[in-house]
């Protein structure tokens, strides 16, 4: 029982440690990135499965996002996936008229 | 032996005696995957001595101060091991991105994959298995390192030098890199019974 309870709070502790290490220096070391890729990057799967030619999926998002993919880049999604990328692009471009 | 002369025997079978990729076999996947490109091989070469120096000395503390005071070691250790390797890369990774967005996009995957690059791991286990104690381990894992690094720069030099030359098809890309590293491989066997 004591080894179960040390166990966790090892691991826990350090958890929580080097985690609030990493969201501090994810905070002080940002990267303005364009926020059409990262509409985009929300509606994707998220498998990183590379099966789109990119190696994940984040460059795939700026890959469509810049014009070099096209909108149904992501084979695993299909067309679910290609039309709610469609809707966000249109989306961004209608905001983009009104301001 | 002075304790001087133990730390340098130590660094030179680390480096070059057991070298970690070329007679270890470890963390041969950034090994093939990157070295078709200079650059991004001497980025992932600091990148994984950066990880393996800081993540040797963390663990070494986690290991004697508290996995074996608390008879906690033999299966914690991966997890927590592989806790503080992990979380060293997603520092890396954010620095890299924020300083180089360049070496970040030419090293891909293989930035994030560091984290289970068995290379890492593989030092906090010989540390530990070694019994070293604390500047022992930072010898080690800098040796190892550097080892790393040395074989990285060589494969890249090389395959540098094959993207002129001419080659049957069939040796083209990948087959050719692990057909040269096997050679290199051979060379540093030359080194064994260098230290004993």
């Amino acid at each position: 029982m004591k080894t179960f309870v040390i166990s966790i709070l090892t691991v826990g502790g350090f958890g929580a440690l080097f985690g609030a290490l990493l969201g501090y220096f994810a905070e002080k070391y940002k990267v303005e990135e364009n926020p059409l890729a990262k509409a985009i990057y929300d509606v994707l799967p998220h498998g990183e499965c590379g099966a789109c030619g990119f190696p994940g999926c984040h460059p795939c998002a700026e890959a469509i996002a810049e014009g070099r993919a096209p909108v149904d880049a992501c084979v695993v999604g299909g067309a679910a996936t290609a039309a709610k990328v469609k809707k966000v692009i249109e989306e961004f471009k209608k905001e983009k008229v009104k301001s | 032996m002075s304790y001087l002369a133990n730390l340098a025997k130590i660094f030179v079978a680390s480096a070059f005696v057991n070298n970690i990729v070329l007679l270890q076999f470890l963390g041969l996947c950034s090994y093939i995957g990157l070295t078709d490109n200079m650059d991004a091989s001497i980025g992932m070469g600091y990148a994984v001595t950066f990880v393996t120096v800081v993540a040797a000395a963390v663990t070494w503390i986690i290991d004697h101060w508290i996995l074996i005071p608390y008879h906690l070691q033999p299966f914690l250790q991966i997890v927590s091991f592989i806790l503080v390797i992990g979380s060293l890369v997603g520092l890396v990774e954010i620095y890299i991105k924020k300083m180089s967005p360049n070496l970040y996009k030419s090293m891909g995957i293989y930035l994030p994959l560091i984290a289970t690059n068995c290379l890492i791991l593989g030092v906090t286990f010989i540390n530990s298995m070694h019994n070293f104690d604390f500047v022992e381990s930072i010898v080690e894992a800098t040796g190892s390192a550097l080892g790393y690094f040395m074989a990285m720069l060589i494969l890249a030099g090389i395959r540098e030098r094959l993207r002129n030359s001419e080659l049957p098809d069939f040796f083209k890309g990948k087959a050719i890199a692990f057909m040269v590293s096997g050679i290199v491989a051979l060379a540093f066997m030359g080194f064994q019974g260098m230290i004993k």
